[in-house]
């Protein structure tokens, strides 16, 4: 991939990061990046799982933007990703953005994948795609929150679309594909059978959980929660929908907290950037 | 005077396979689930006639157009075409847009029941797929309209058509609704189909995918549900 020709509207920015196994821990064997994507430097908080920090474009993302983000991580290691800063994708003058994100687990490896919200703005037009692929029995706990309009409903999401997409495959064959069509104006976004008027929302994901790891995280839920658990496979898949990332945030990191130890025998260790 | 009664606009037998295959009295165990609904309705979600139009109108344009509708349509070109590799693919794919346990179950219960039957109605190659993890409804209805030579725009018009009929009827039982309440939410919803069956053989591999997500927490609620009628 190079550089976006001059004519070609927005960022043309990538980033590739691959982890390995260094003896007792995990190190970046592999980074990459061309346009405003990057990765800070790996922080180790607990022993053998390297914890990295993406950072998005300063600017957020804007209409004809392409990004494309891939992960490796290889058996044995351990990865830990999360993102000092919300995503936000801006109102649009018409050219589609277009936002990527590939997450490769080997066979035996760990990738928890936990980034702060992404906010699409009114007026934005975006195209998200997040695809998990797992190798064997590759382990994977991740979450993605987003939240349509502005916060407190400053600025709702009156117009515009965000086209997400998630995909999670363990050695080729899909376990969970969903699509949510967000296009402001429509039910999806307002009906019971949608979100129900949710200004956001959000899905966990994990691996390798049995019906005792689904009872746990249904413990969780706040009584008054748009929420729902459950189990596919061996994914377990919590849904929420409720207005702001905070509320979001505080039961995503309660399940995590709950899952870890059962799904990957580690206590929670939260990235020190989530206490600033 | 006596006017000859022509034959031509006598319904061929694909047509009647059809009827069949949609009935509410195919032995699949379809009335076992509510898909949802149930919880919808206990948590005041759905509470009449055009709460039930809404929920399930919005169901068929954001899950059975973009989902299980061009699916059905791939799933019978690769009967047709004896395709394997194609009828895995999209196989899998049906299943993994099943976004709750509850949901997934009901489709492989139901795809199941319809091997078993298949097989003995003399459509051998069916009891293949009576199995657990790799199998669907639409896969097994896409069998039956190949073989029975069912046009595709009217089997997928009578696969949402079947679905949209037991949904009624479990909301007349749940919400509940008198009979004719039920009865003007399908002949409403009934109207829409050929508009959405349209829009769904019109959509490119690219363009598929959709979801429900407020029935997706609702079916994940409802495997825990206290009291129930329908099964998770």
């Amino acid at each position: 991939m190079s550089a976006a020709p001059a004519s070609a509207p927005g960022w043309r920015a990538g980033l590739e990061l691959g982890f390995g196994r260094d003896g007792s821990r995990t190190i970046p064997v592999h980074r990459r990046h061309f346009g405003p994507l990057r990765v800070q430097k790996a922080f180790y908080p607990e022993p053998g799982v390297c914890h990295s920090y993406i950072l998005h474009p300063p600017g957020g993302v804007v209409g004809g933007d392409r990004l494309n983000t891939t992960v490796d991580v290889a058996g044995d290691a351990h990865a830990l990703i999360t993102t000092p800063g919300a995503n936000k994708f801006y109102r649009s003058g018409g050219p589609v953005a277009c936002q990527r994100q590939t997450l490769r687990v080997a066979d035996g490896g760990t990738l928890e994948w936990l980034p702060l919200e992404q906010i699409v703005f009114d007026g934005a037009q975006a195209e998200a795609t997040l695809a998990v692929e797992l190798a064997g029995d590759a382990r994977f706990i991740g979450w993605e929150v987003t939240c349509l309009g502005r916060p407190a409903g400053a600025l709702p999401f009156v117009s515009g679309r965000f086209d997400a997409r998630l995909r999670i495959h363990r050695d080729g064959r899909p376990l969970l594909h969903e699509r949510n069509d967000l296009a402001a104006g429509s039910g999806l976004l307002s009906a019971p059978w949608g979100l129900g008027g949710a200004e956001a929302t959000a899905i966990l994901l994990a691996t390798g959980a049995d019906d005792a790891a689904v009872t746990a995280v249904r413990e969780l839920l706040p009584a008054d929660a748009v929420a729902g658990v459950t189990r596919l496979d061996d994914v377990l898949v919590l849904r929420w929908a409720g207005d702001g990332a905070e509320a979001a945030f505080a039961l995503l990191r309660s399940a995590w907290a709950t899952l870890r130890p059962r799904l990957l025998d580690r206590p929670a260790c939260e990235p020190r950037i989530w206490r600033t | 005077m006596v006017t000859a009664i022509t034959t031509t606009t006598m319904p061929d037998p694909a047509t009647l396979r059809l009827w069949q295959l949609i009935s509410p009295t195919l032995p699949v165990g379809a009335y076992a689930y509510s898909a949802g609904l149930e919880t919808a309705v206990a948590d005041g979600a759905v509470r009449d006639g055009p709460g039930l139009g809404d929920w399930l109108a919005g169901q068929a344009q954001a899950l059975l157009v973009p989902v299980d509708l061009p699916a059905l349509a791939r799933l019978m070109r690769a009967w047709t075409a004896g395709d394997a590799e194609a009828l895995g693919y999209w196989t899998d794919w049906l299943r993994a847009a099943r976004e709750t346990a509850e949901l997934r179950a009901e489709d492989e219960h139901m795809g199941r029941a319809l091997a078993r039957l298949l097989v003995s109605l003399g459509e051998n190659d069916a009891g293949d797929w009576d199995a657990p993890g790799r199998t669907s409804w639409a896969t097994l209805f896409a069998l039956a309209a190949s073989r029975w030579d069912i046009g595709v725009e009217d089997a997928a018009a009578g696969y949402l058509w079947a679905w949209l009929e037991n949904q009624v009827a479990a909301g007349v039982k749940l919400i509940p609704l008198g009979q004719s309440a039920g009865q003007r939410v399908l002949f409403e919803l009934g109207a829409r189909a050929p508009e959405w069956t349209r829009a769904a053989l019109g959509l490119a591999d690219e363009a598929l995918g959709g979801s429900a997500p407020g029935v997706a927490i609702a079916s994940s609620r409802h495997e825990t549900q206290y009291t129930r009628l329908f099964r998770s």
